[in-house]
């Protein structure tokens, strides 16, 4: 963007400039404000100690920290078991929906039959908001398959959340298929923007089908993937697998990630405005981080490393 | 193939919009009243769910009368009271009371000591403390509170007076409502002398039937104890009712699949407390007082009691021990792990508490709806289930609408005789203890325009007469949390589900779960969230729920109500050391 000055009477901007920061201002507030501020502000209560009362700052200790590792290590909150379950998780949805993502992304970019039809019904987790998804979910699953069910076998069958048996797979399907929107969206575009030469020439010398996906479309977004995975791996101990939106505050003790219960947790301080429990909550979220931030540079490390190389 | 492309791409846009705004259930501007520019506004904040505003309406009316033709601002003649029904809790609207409209509030989930410390709340004590001369009554709106509210809203101040800044709302428990025409057609009463485990039912016009929870029957010091006649008065009883009525072939207890964790929740507080009375019970809350039934219980359910203990805020985590947490649970785990005893979708996710209200209305009535003895709810149900109703008179007839439907709030059983027996021979009309649900509360916000403030205490005055208290319970068949009487000509207005609600009152005491105690105030978050005393260690784990521990873990009642005290005492509300905040 040129700012151009005319010293004469008047000062002439480029209007890209003035366009530029039209668009920009906003999400750049928001930014600072909701990411920066935010963030600033959890980390500085954690280190502060409250008037239970007034809700003033009286002084500025390590009590939260002491009390958080607490949780962790005495097992009182089943933080520990809580912890290993997120990480199953997570790799659960991240091991069978980043593969189909990917392929499914191949299949679309490359404007298959039916690839239409797959992107609307994938893309609809990122279009609609996830409380009616798990909404229209819950009523399939829970009232429309037994019934089905019943129809065609006459055997009465509760529904897949309701049973404990299946419960688990219920959650896990939906998370999966949650997980396609935003991705697949980003891995099409990232594949579509393959250029045509190389694709051509790769299909001269025999590379068609999987073997161009392996061998070509995968190393060339392979920066866009190493991005996603080091994402993922920052939100495995926050994410709460829809939980809260299924169950609310009582989901079942099995199924809890550690990321619904300091959801759980917030929601309650928050209604109450209680600052103590809120600044203990803060410390909870550093040693969170303190896992978090480990994995997520030894991901990407991973993925420099291993990652394709030119030759 | 790019013109049919376009068209599938407009029919999914379309599709979608129209889905999106299908969702959005909001209600048509033109309904809304218009404001008037010629008269002085009053803006009067509802909460929209469960008992509506209809009851506001009827005190507006009356309001705007009293005040037209008064002049409170230059060029406007008259009141308008303006009501904004929204559908929200207070807890999540604490960043908006004060930049809103709204300047008068009727909700819940309303924690007093964080809209107080929040400074959201103006001083009203004028409001409550004067007598209602005005109005031709000789009680101010404080005599109509109980001492534990007295306690609890009223705040000594720095000038050593008492300072009110909200009120109570309504009065709501939580607990099982009962079909009684299905009760008296099939017969459902127990038979006097067949009291216990194994009871004989029979219709009331077969024979004398048992004395029901309270313990007393006929009319004794000009109150009626006829009202539970017949209904289990004890657990055992209880399930020997939902055992008959499955083999009748009607579904013993229905309720709402898609929040049974709170609701199930909201049930094991309304016992405990039945279990436990109210001067134990509020033990929980006030962190002062003679604990008496602090109980471990072994493996085959049998309690051993503890003895006396003198609770203070630095061993209130032994509360854990209160029996009466044990009763509530060897009842849920009847009620909830016997499937017999419930509707197949109790815990379907996709069971709304609106369908298990239509499905109990509509229960034996619609061809397709089996039978069902029970609705467990809150006494909210009937206004929530106004449009159920209105579908089932339309379809059927006006022999279904509300007021010609027979359903009653059965006092909850208790756990033993003995605890029957105590109740019974103790004085006084009240035989029963309710839990007070869901935090309702009123109030002035603190920054509502001073030049009116006068009006708009004056209109919080004129909501708390006894002729508004009357016409709110006689429009939404629930009462207001004050003490006030009804009269005949009330009565008469009321549906028979209203009518036990009154009855109910008369003869309760109702735990209100609040205190000025510090150490409740500070951790009020665990306490109000409906998950006091819910967590348990049993063998090293902790479980968050009793239902789970149930269900998924096979624990016991006995296993899980000996780990609360474990789980208290490693992690105690208020600290150890008595230091609040510590």
């Amino acid at each position: 963007m040129k700012k151009t000055i005319n010293r004469g009477k008047t000062l002439k901007i480029d209007k890209s400039y003035i366009f530029y920061w039209a668009i920009i201002i906003v999400p750049l507030i928001q930014f600072c404000v909701f990411y920066i501020g935010v963030n600033f502000n959890s980390i500085l209560m954690c280190f502060q100690k409250f008037d239970p009362i007034t809700g003033n700052v009286t002084a500025y200790t390590f009590g939260n920290i002491a009390k958080a590792l607490r949780f962790f290590f005495t097992n009182i909150e089943g933080l520990p078991d809580r912890l290993l379950r997120s990480v199953g998780m997570s790799l659960l949805v991240a091991g069978v929906s980043v593969p189909l993502c990917l392929l499914f992304s191949f299949y679309i970019a490359k404007e298959a039959f039916g690839s239409s039809v797959f992107r609307v019904f994938l893309f609809l987790p990122s279009i609609l908001s996830s409380l009616v998804l798990v909404t229209v979910y819950q009523f399939f699953v829970e009232r429309a398959i037994p019934d089905i069910v019943f129809t065609l076998t006459k055997k009465t069958v509760e529904g897949l959340m309701q049973n404990e048996k299946t419960r688990y797979f219920g959650l896990m399907f939906f998370n999966i298929w949650f997980a396609f929107g935003g991705n697949m969206l980003i891995y099409s575009n990232a594949i579509s923007g393959i250029s045509p030469e190389i694709i051509e020439s790769a299909n001269l010398d025999g590379a068609t089908g999987i073997r161009e996906f392996w061998y070509i479309s995968f190393p060339l977004i392979w920066p866009t993937f190493s991005t996603f995975m080091v994402v993922t791996a920052t939100g495995v101990f926050t994410n709460q697998f829809n939980l809260f939106s299924f169950w609310g505050a009582y989901a079942p003790d099995g199924m809890q990630s550690l990321g619904y219960y300091l959801y759980k947790e917030t929601q309650l301080t928050t209604i109450t405005n209680s600052k103590d429990a809120l600044s203990h909550l803060s410390a909870l979220g550093i040693i969170i981080t303190c896992f978090t931030l480990p994995l997520a540079i030894a991901i990407r490390k991973s993925m420099e490393k291993f990652g394709p190389s030119e030759d | 193939m790019k013109i049919f492309k376009k068209l599938i791409t407009i029919l999914l846009s379309s599709l979608l919009l129209f889905s999106t705004t299908s969702i959005v259930a909001c209600k048509k501007d033109d309904n809304r009243e218009k404001i008037d520019n010629k008269r002085t506004q009053i803006f009067v904040f509802n909460y929209a769910g469960g008992y509506g505003s209809e009851w506001l309406a009827e005190i507006k009316k009356r309001f705007e009368a009293e005040h037209a033709g008064i002049s409170y601002e230059e060029g406007r003649s008259g009141v308008q009271v303006y009501v904004n029904p929204i559908k929200s809790g207070f807890s999540s609207m604490t960043s908006t009371i004060l930049t809103g409209n709204d300047e008068v509030f009727f909700g819940e989930a309303g924690y007093y000591n964080s809209l107080l410390q929040a400074g959201l709340l103006a001083d009203i004590s004028d409001v409550v403390t004067e007598t209602l001369t005005e109005y031709g009554e000789d009680k101010s709106i404080e005599d109509k509170l109980t001492k534990e509210q007295k306690d609890y809203y009223g705040i000594k101040g720095e000038d050593e007076k008492t300072h009110y800044y909200a009120l109570p709302h309504y009065n709501s428990t939580f607990g099982f409502i009962y079909n009684v025409d299905l009760f008296d057609d099939i017969g459902y009463y127990i038979k006097k002398g067949t009291e216990g485990m194994d009871p004989v039912f029979i219709r009331k016009n077969q024979g004398a039937v048992s004395k029901g929870p309270d313990g007393r029957t006929g009319i004794i010091d000009g109150v009626d104890y006829t009202e539970d006649d017949g209904l289990p008065a004890t657990y055992d009883e209880f399930f020997a009712l939902c055992k008959q009525m499955k083999k009748d072939g009607v579904i013993p207890v229905t309720w709402c699949g898609n929040a049974y964790g709170s609701y199930l929740n909201n049930l094991r507080l309304a016992l405990a407390t039945q279990a436990m009375g109210l001067e134990e019970m509020m033990i929980n809350y006030t962190l002062r007082g003679t604990a008496k039934t602090l109980s471990t219980v072994s493996t085959d359910g049998k309690l051993t009691n503890l003895g006396e203990l003198e609770i203070l805020p630095t061993n209130a985590y032994k509360l854990a021990q209160q029996s009466g947490w044990y009763y509530a649970l060897s009842f849920l785990e009847k009620l909830t792990m016997i499937d017999d005893n419930h509707h197949t979708l109790s815990f379907n996710g996709a069971f709304t508490h609106m369908d298990a209200q239509e499905d109990f209305i509509n229960a034996g009535h619609d061809g397709k709806t089996q039978e069902m003895g029970m609705l467990m709810d809150g006494t909210w149900w009937e206004a929530e289930a106004t449009d159920a109703y209105n579908r089932m008179v339309q379809s059927k007839g006006e022999d279904f609408a509300k007021k010609n439907r027979n359903f009653k709030m059965m006092p909850l059983p208790k756990p033993t005789q003995a605890h029957v027996d105590i109740a019974a021979d103790a004085e006084g009309v009240k035989v029963y203890t309710t839990y007070s649900e869901n935090a309702p509360l009123a109030f002035v916000k603190s920054n509502a325009p001073e030049w009116k403030m006068d009006l708009i205490k004056e209109f919080m005055r004129f909501c708390h007469t006894d002729v508004s208290l009357r016409e709110y319970t006689r429009v939404t068949n629930s009462l207001r949390a004050f003490e006030y009487t009804l009269t005949e000509d009330d009565l008469k207005e009321m549906t028979t589900f209203g009518k036990s609600l009154v009855s109910l009152k008369v003869k309760s005491n109702v735990v209100y779960p609040y205190s000025t105690e510090p150490g409740y105030t500070v951790n009020e978050a665990s306490y109000t969230s409906g998950t006091y005393l819910a967590k348990s260690i049993v063998g090293g784990k902790t479980y968050s729920g009793w239902y789970t521990g149930f269900d998924d873990y096979s624990l016991t009642p006995e296993q899980y109500f000996n780990g609360l005290i474990t789980y208290s005492s490693a992690n105690p509300i208020v600290s150890l050391s008595g230091v609040v905040g510590d």
